[in-house]
């Protein structure tokens, strides 16, 4: 009898570590799912983040080439770019909205080698995703046009 | 009789093992659901975030659009401080999620989500450089109703057939005329009218679901500058719950969009410390070029011309408020004018 009840006590053992095994194997195998679906979905979102800013920095006024109010598309206007990186430098608080943790740079390639940083907050413990555009610098006082990249190196923050 | 003891001993002590495991696994349960719960909670107010997070990057960098954008079932609360000038928005009961200087949107103080989506549109402010997009936001489930009242313009027309198609909108000629058409809210839209009464299709809404503006263009019509005054129901009239200014299209349907005069000045705040921060940087670049003329030929004289403009651009950055869009509207005035001037004799344009 005591036999009998010792076996049938095992067997309840035996059921419940086999039942929380699964349990456990369970759990582990959703919270794996749900953090490598997590990590796609910011890799996802960083890479939107930095072509976003590419955008912001295009749509940008302080920097935009313009006549008349009539907005020349993907060309930045010399005699802005020193006045707006200083600004937006000293006014780092009401951009970071816009550029978040990155750095922006502007390129003149061709025919002069000037280069502008516009922003620069950046953070140490992320690698930067990096987003280039080829742009046109316009002179106003000469009325001519260079040609020049735009630099924006995103650093994603994982919270 | 000791066996009989002992098998006692081993029932009680497999009920008491049942109970003991039979609570862990319920405790672990509960705890998965109650986690689950928050997790949905999160995500919902996440994907809001993430949603309202792409309607405000777009409005910043697209002009002139309005679009249509589905959202959970939940209210949208915008709040912007007048004094400070600091604006958030929260979903359900989530922490404020704060809008930042740059951001400036008007919209009604709840956006009611039980319509489900949300009706966007964009326009710059012109003043008269574009110094920022100011982005409007609303439900389908609120109506905007504008009142013509003053047959000798088109007032009335224009800010009607501007309003975005996507919205709930309509026009009528006379304030007796506006219906009920059951929905949650209703803003009117004036343009004349000294004593107000409370249409009497609306008399049985709430209070607070039916508000008026009155746009009273002074100089320059709707593009201009002119007053708004903001009205809240009253019982069968309207009680006035201020009065302020309008500086330009775009000015004036944020007064439309937003039914509290706290949160139309807070946000008009905004730009100006915005219009601030961008004529800085056009003085600046108007004292370089002068610096340019000033150190080469300038047969054109084109000094003298860059001086006055930034002397009006001086005057633009001392603007705080709407409240001062009279004079506003003066230095910008000036300003196209200068920059026609400039333009006229070849010599870089301020903006």
């Amino acid at each position: 009898m005591e036999r009998k009840a010792q076996i049938r006590m095992g067997e309840t053992i035996a059921v419940l570590i086999i039942f929380f095994f699964l349990l456990i194997f369970g759990v582990i195998f959703y919270t794996n799912v749900k953090i490598s679906k997590q990590y796609s979905t910011n890799e996802e979102y960083f890479q939107q983040q930095s072509i976003k800013i590419s955008q912001m920095v295009s749509f940008l006024p302080e920097l935009q080439c313009s006549s008349e109010n009539i907005i020349d598309d993907n060309c930045y206007d010399k005699y802005k770019l020193g006045p707006a990186s200083t600004h937006i430098i000293d006014n780092a608080n009401f951009y970071f909205p816009f550029f978040s943790y990155s750095e922006i740079v502007i390129d003149e390639i061709y025919p002069g080698t000037d280069s502008w940083v516009l922003y620069n907050h950046t953070l140490n413990r992320s690698y930067p995703m990096f987003t280039y555009v080829p742009i046109s610098l316009y002179e106003p006082t000469t009325k001519e046009y260079s040609f020049g990249v735009l630099s924006i190196s995103y650093y994603p923050y994982y919270g | 009789m000791g066996m009989d003891k002992k098998g006692v001993v081993e029932i009680q002590f497999n009920w008491i093992f049942i109970l003991i495991v039979g609570a862990i696994i319920l405790i672990f349960f509960i705890g998965l659901v109650v986690q689950q719960s928050k997790s949905a909670d999160q995500n919902i107010a996440a994907s809001v975030a993430l949603d309202m997070g792409a309607i405000f990057s777009g409005a910043q960098v697209s002009t002139n659009t309005e679009h249509m954008v589905d959202m959970p079932p939940l209210d949208l609360i915008f709040e912007c401080d007048d004094t400070t000038l600091y604006s958030s928005y929260r979903v359900k009961k989530s922490e404020d999620i704060e809008m930042g200087d740059s951001l400036i949107v008007f919209s009604p103080m709840l956006v009611s989500g039980k319509g489900r989506q949300v009706v966007t549109w964009s326009l710059p402010w012109n003043t008269p450089y574009r110094a920022t997009n100011f982005l409007y936001l609303t439900t389908p489930s609120y109506r905007y109703v504008v009142v013509r009242d003053d047959p000798d313009t088109g007032k009335a027309e224009k800010v009607y057939n501007d309003l975005p198609d996507m919205i709930t909108k309509s026009f009528k000629n006379t304030l007796a005329e506006v219906d009920d058409k059951n929905n949650r809210k209703v803003r009117i839209i004036t343009f004349s009218g000294s004593t107000i009464n409370v249409p009497p299709a609306l008399h049985s809404m709430d209070d607070k679901d039916v508000t008026l503006v009155k746009i009273q263009p002074v100089e320059g019509g709707v593009e201009g500058w002119g007053t708004a005054t903001f009205y809240e129901k009253n019982g069968t009239m309207f009680g006035e719950t201020g009065e302020t200014k309008y500086l330009g299209e775009a000015s004036m349907y944020g007064a439309i969009y937003s039914d509290s005069i706290n949160n139309y000045e807070c946000n008009m705040g905004k730009g100006y410390k915005r219009l601030k921060l961008l004529t800085e940087v056009y003085k600046e670049r108007t004292s370089g070029l002068e610096t340019y003329y000033s150190n080469n030929a300038d047969p054109q004289n084109c000094v003298g011309k860059l001086q006055t403009a930034n002397g009006i651009l001086s005057n633009i950055i001392s603007m705080t408020n709407v409240r001062q869009a009279e004079s506003h509207y003066a230095q910008m005035v000036q300003l196209e004018d200068e920059n026609k001037n400039i333009q006229r004799y070849s010599c870089p344009v301020v903006y």
